[in-house]
């Protein structure tokens, strides 16, 4: 597009004017307020400000372009070229509001929003390229890299541009397609910390995020605030059932008591009246009883008495003949023993006079014959011991069969029959005499005189049997025997006598005789037992009766003491009477004791717990009604159930936003790898170079390059590597041109184009100044470009630039 | 001649459908009356004696006087013995003061309508015999025990019915996992010595139809429809029970509207067609339609399932309808928009590969267009 005409009539403080465009530089040079930033918005908006804007939107945008005071519209003109063609565009803002686009020899466009869509057309590049590349207002120059960082992704796409006949049409740059990507995915879980699953910072809807909310985050709201509701209702419904189970409850116990309690209040005082009277009642009847047995027992009184102290006396009578039975009785228990001692007396003399007749019997032993006798066994036994001693041995033995007579010591002789091959063995003590025939062999033992000892031990036997002859026993412990059995009687016959003595008691046999002869005359009696029994129980009876008659007496004397006599206490019985028929009429007037209580007492402390636990029971009733009512008064308007049913489609919401944000994760995954794997370097490395090669020029060769991020630049680098941000004001603004200039390159290379400045030298030091004027120089000699200051010194170093006169007139 | 019985519960009137619009909420506000008129109808033309409504009568306390009177009007109609209401877990009596039980007695007083608001027996003696019912009411939305306990300890005269009405879940019928709604065991149920239970609560009906014999309880399930959740048409029973204790007992159908949610997953011009077929049968005029549509169509494809559901709307009582459905990106189409060498197109012909996210394509195409539209 290269513009012919621009007139504005009228437009802000300009009520007609024109100025004529050409190819190159346009120099449009005046003071303030002259007219240029008028110039430069009306340009804009002629261009880009459709004119069927809504009231509103008018008013903002286009009111402070119509004249003042009181104008109510704008309207420019523009002539330009383009597609072959020369327009004219005509735009009328506010009243008579109207825009017209027409090609030379074509029809004009009048639809407001078909003219814009064909200006779009023509101007080729979308409204943000033109806003921050082509179109640099005043003092906006310095802010061109910060505005490119932050927009940079809505510029028209410079790869195609840059890949010149290789881009394909349709191709969409990764940093473009990613930073889209990007804020798509910032946008969507904005707030929302994807690690956790949950809110950012843990911010729940208790304190929940006010702004900048994703649609993750909205509808976890949602369906926690909704969440909340829905417990609230439940809790509500659960405290409205806790506070009714306790009204039942205390209704209940109202209900339980409230019959009790109704009839307790009407008994109550006739109950409280009959407790005296039935005490006194009791009272009195109890003094009549006693009144009336002493009436009964009075009369007879001194009868008793009488009675009873005759009763004792024949008790006396009878205990005198008692005790004399008694004396009889014990003396015939005296008989008893005596008699048995008696018996034992004659027993004992009996068995003395056996023991006497049997030791009379039994002849006596001579002692010192025994001793000799036993003195003689001893001297045989010591030869016999003797003859032993002397042992011999003999062996016999007959070539042919032979009896022989063998004897042995003073043994009887034996016979043996001795044969061939037959010997004999024998032994004998001292001696051994063989016979044979008229062969006698006699053998002694050489040690002693063998026939001596014999020979005395002979005589010791014989001695010995003398003696057991003159004893008349066989053997000496027959004789021992004998004389033992002896010694046993006569001592038998001491012991009876012995007993014989204890029996007589210390009596003589003939006192014995004559105690005997004398109980004879005795008289016969009951037991002792009884007959003491007898007595002990007499004695108690009279003891009884006396203390009977000491009582009845007594009585008699308290009697009289206290009523007088007889008369005088059968008044006070009738007074009584009396006074106990009133009182039973009066309690028969009193209300009845109910069933199941043993006392009006008891009744009543039942009546007034009772009635004590109904007023706490109404008070805690009025309470709990209380917090009834406040919890009706905040019935929630939506059951728990319409919420739950809300909440089911509140969390499938919250599910589909989880899910497509987990989409865009995998798709912004999913563009990295195919970036990737298409293995492009930097596709930017062209206008790189072209900003470079500005900013070198327009830095006076102190800076060499610079890297982009997107389209912006990033870091420059020269004597030191600094990022855009430290840049001194002066350096930024070279910078912004160089980038400008360098995209308007690339935006403008395949059409004519404008290039629109104002004032962009303000910052500049003159030695960047001169090399920017340069560079802006040298772009105009390709593209038109419209240059707006208020600097003539600024205008006069770009027409020495140019070489010619690139002033423009406004007319 | 046996005892006959009109069994119904969980009427649920007063429920506020506050997410359809005006008309169809109307509508299926009247429902929930004409349902319970034509049951009583029903019950009038078959001689039954008693018409018991098993608890829920009402959806909530709050539900208002025009409408309880309303529902009263309706029972009042029943031409046997008594209505028997039972106060149910959402329209439970707190206390004798209840306000919305003061004033369905006040709407019922001089009929035989009576409410069932607190624990205890009530005798009826017919021709037919003598019958005894034990009403447990719920005097609370939420219980974690039954009320029936009391009843196994009353004394049970011979020579009469005795049926027991209670409203709660029952272990193994009802999901009820943090026991909340007066559970019962069908055992202690069985062990109360009466001859059955008329039961209400859960939605769901039972015994299963084609059970012969006396169950041990009865459950209705609602009368007619209220939400996608109730895949009935709405039933009530039909019982009659011998003086001997015989039992015939049939299922009736008493919902007059259908809520249906066709949940589908659309990736064939064929499918679209099955599920126009399916909707042909349906009884559009009283069906509220809930359409869930998942997939993936071609974008021709797509836009006439678009206007098809969008004209269902005319028929149909209501539509609701969750479409998330993409467009069918294929090879050839990618291609076709962008050509081959670009990164739109390596992008997306990589998406496509992943068949577990068939939907990523299609957002990643949106992103781009989106982005080249700027």
């Amino acid at each position: 597009m290269k513009l012919l005409t621009l007139r504005l009539h009228p437009f802000g403080a300009t009520v007609d004017r024109s100025i004529s465009l050409h190819d190159g530089l346009n120099v449009l040079e005046g003071p303030n307020e002259f007219g240029k930033s008028t110039l430069s918005n009306a340009l804009w908006h002629v261009l880009h400000t459709p004119t069927n804007l809504t009231p509103a939107r008018l008013r903002d945008t286009m009111g402070p372009c119509y004249p003042l005071p009181g104008g109510d519209h704008a309207r420019v003109t523009l002539r330009f070229e383009a597609a072959d063609s020369t327009w004219s565009l005509e735009k009328t803002w506010g009243a008579g509001g109207a825009s017209r686009l027409q090609a030379d020899g074509a029809a004009p466009l009048a639809d407001p929003a078909k003219v814009q869509e064909k200006l779009r057309e023509l101007l080729r590049l979308n409204t943000a390229t033109w806003q921050q590349v082509l179109f640099t207002k005043q003092a906006q120059l310095a802010s061109t890299v910060e505005q490119l960082a932050d927009h940079g992704t809505s510029l028209d796409d410079v790869h195609a541009l840059m890949k010149g006949a290789a881009a394909i049409p349709g191709d969409v740059a990764p940093e473009k397609l990613g930073a889209a990507l990007d804020e798509r995915v910032d946008d969507h879980f904005s707030r929302w910390d994807v690690r956790t699953r949950g809110p950012e910072a843990g911010r729940g809807i208790m304190n929940p995020w006010k702004n900048k909310l994703g649609p993750v985050l909205q509808s976890y709201y949602a369906v926690e605030t909704l969440r909340s509701q829905h417990d609230a209702v439940v809790h509500y419904e659960h405290e409205l059932d806790a506070v009714n189970a306790r009204l039942a409850q205390a209704q209940e116990a109202l209900t339980k008591d409230a019959d009790f309690i109704h009839q307790g209040k009407d008994l109550r005082q006739g109950l409280s009246q009959r407790g005296a009277l039935e005490e006194k009642v009791t009272r009195l009847t109890n003094e009549e009883k006693a009144l009336m047995a002493i009436v009964t027992a009075w009369p007879g009184a001194d009868q008793v008495i009488a009675a009873k102290d005759a009763e004792h006396t024949r008790l006396g009578e009878s205990l005198t003949r008692l005790d004399a039975e008694l004396a009889a009785a014990r003396q015939h228990v005296a008989a008893e023993s005596l008699r048995q001692g008696y018996q034992r007396l004659t027993s004992a003399k009996a068995t003395w006079d056996e023991a006497v007749q049997k030791l009379a019997i039994a002849r006596p032993v001579d002692a010192q014959a025994i001793k000799d006798i036993k003195k003689l066994e001893q001297q045989i036994e010591s030869l016999r011991i003797q003859i032993e001693a002397q042992k011999l041995l003999a062996e016999l033995e007959c070539s042919s069969e032979r009896s022989v007579t063998v004897q042995r010591g003073t043994e009887a002789p034996e016979t043996i029959v001795l044969g061939p091959g037959q010997p004999w063995k024998g032994d004998a003590a001292g001696k051994f005499t063989v016979e044979a025939g008229d062969l006698r062999i006699s053998v002694q033992s050489g040690m002693e005189d063998v026939d001596a000892l014999f020979t005395k031990l002979e005589a010791a036997k014989g001695r010995h049997v003398e003696g057991l002859e003159k004893l008349g026993h066989e053997s000496t412990a027959a004789a021992e025997a004998a004389a033992k059995a002896h010694e046993e009687l006569a001592r038998e016959v001491k012991t009876k006598e012995g007993l014989y003595t204890a029996a007589l008691q210390g009596r003589s046999a003939e006192q014995w005789a004559t105690e005997m002869q004398a109980l004879a005359t005795l008289p016969q009696t009951r037991a002792l037992p009884v007959l003491e029994q007898e007595k002990n129980e007499a004695l108690a009876q009279q003891a009884k009766l006396k203390a009977e008659a000491e009582q009845e007496s007594t009585k008699v004397q308290q009697w009289k003491k206290e009523h007088g006599d007889v008369d005088a206490l059968m008044e006070k019985v009738i007074e009584r009477k009396g006074q106990l028929g009133g009182a039973r009429t009066e309690l028969a007037a009193l209300p009845a004791l109910p069933e199941g209580f043993s006392s009006v007492a008891d009744y009543l402390k039942l009546l007034d717990a009772r009635e004590r636990a109904q007023e706490s029971v109404k008070l805690e009733m009025d309470q709990v009604t209380q917090e009834r009512t406040r919890l009706e008064a905040t019935t929630p308007e939506r059951t728990a159930e319409d919420l739950r049913a809300e909440l089911e489609l509140k969390e499938r919401e919250f599910q589909r936003q989880l899910a497509e944000g987990e989409a865009l994760l995998r798709i912004r995954k999913k563009l990295e790898d195919v970036i990737a794997a298409r293995g492009e370097g930097d596709p930017l490395q062209g206008l790189t170079a072209a900003i470079s090669t500005h900013f070198n020029a327009l830095t006076g060769g102190r800076y060499t390059g610079v890297q982009l991020q997107g389209t912006a630049p990033a870091q420059v680098s020269g004597p030191t590597s600094l990022p855009t941000g430290l840049l001194s004001q002066g350096t930024l603004g070279s910078l912004a041109l160089a980038t400008r200039l360098a995209l308007a390159e690339l935006y403008l290379k395949d059409d004519k184009g404008f290039l629109v400045m104002d004032d962009p030298f303000t910052d500049m030091d003159p030695a960047r100044r001169t090399a920017a004027a340069k560079a802006i120089g040298a772009f105009a000699q390709q593209r038109q470009v419209l240059f707006f200051t208020c600097h003539p010194l600024h205008a006069a170093e770009l027409q020495e630039v140019v070489q010619g006169d690139v002033s423009v007139t406004m007319a | 001649m046996p005892i006959r019985i009109y069994h119904t519960a969980d009427n649920h009137i007063g429920i506020s459908f506050n997410q359809y619009p005006d008309a169809v909420r109307d509508r299926l506000l009247k429902e929930r009356f004409d349902a319970l008129e034509r049951m009583v109808a029903d019950a009038n033309k078959r001689d039954a004696h008693f018409f018991v409504v098993a608890g829920d009568l009402f959806d909530k306390l709050s539900v208002t006087a025009k409408d309880v009177k309303r529902a009263v009007d309706v029972l009042e109609h029943f031409a046997g013995e008594a209505v028997l209401v039972l106060a149910g877990n959402h329209d439970f009596c707190e206390s004798p003061d209840s306000k919305l039980w003061k004033t369905f007695r006040k709407a019922a007083e001089g009929s035989t309508v009576l409410a069932f608001t607190a624990q205890g027996t009530k005798d009826f003696t017919l021709e037919e015999g003598a019958v005894r019912f034990y009403a447990c009411p719920c005097p609370s939305k939420y219980s974690a025990e039954p009320v029936t306990g009391w009843v196994a300890d009353e004394p049970k005269d011979a020579g009469m019915l005795h049926i027991g009405l209670a409203h709660g879940n029952v272990e193994g019928l009802g999901l009820d996992a943090d026991q909340r709604y007066f559970n019962m065991r069908e055992s202690d149920l069985r062990a109360s010595g009466l001859h059955t239970w008329l039961l209400g609560h859960i939605h769901v009906p039972s015994p299963a139809p084609g059970t012969t014999g006396r169950p041990t309880y009865f459950m209705p399930g609602i009368h007619t429809p209220d939400s996608v959740k109730c895949t009935h048409p709405g039933h009530a029973w039909w019982i009659e029970l011998g003086a001997d204790g015989a039992c015939e007992h049939k299922q009736l159908t008493t919902g007059g509207v259908r809520f249906l949610r066709l949940k589908r997953d659309l990736r064939h011009a064929n499918d679209i067609d099955a599920l126009k077929r399916e909707c042909e049968q349906l009884d559009a005029p009283n069906t509220v339609l809930d359409l869930q549509l998942s997939g993936c169509l071609p974008e021709a494809d797509l836009a006439a399932l678009n206007t098809w559901v969008e004209g269902l709307a005319s028929t149909f009582l209501h539509v609701d309808r969750d479409q998330d459905i993409d467009h069918l990106l294929d090879a050839a189409t990618i291609a076709r928009r962008f050509p081959e060498g670009t990164l739109p197109h390596a992008l997306l012909t990589e998406l496509l590969a992943d068949a577990e996210h068939p939907g990523d394509a299609h957002s990643a195409l949106q992103l781009i267009e989106d982005l080249t539209k700027r």
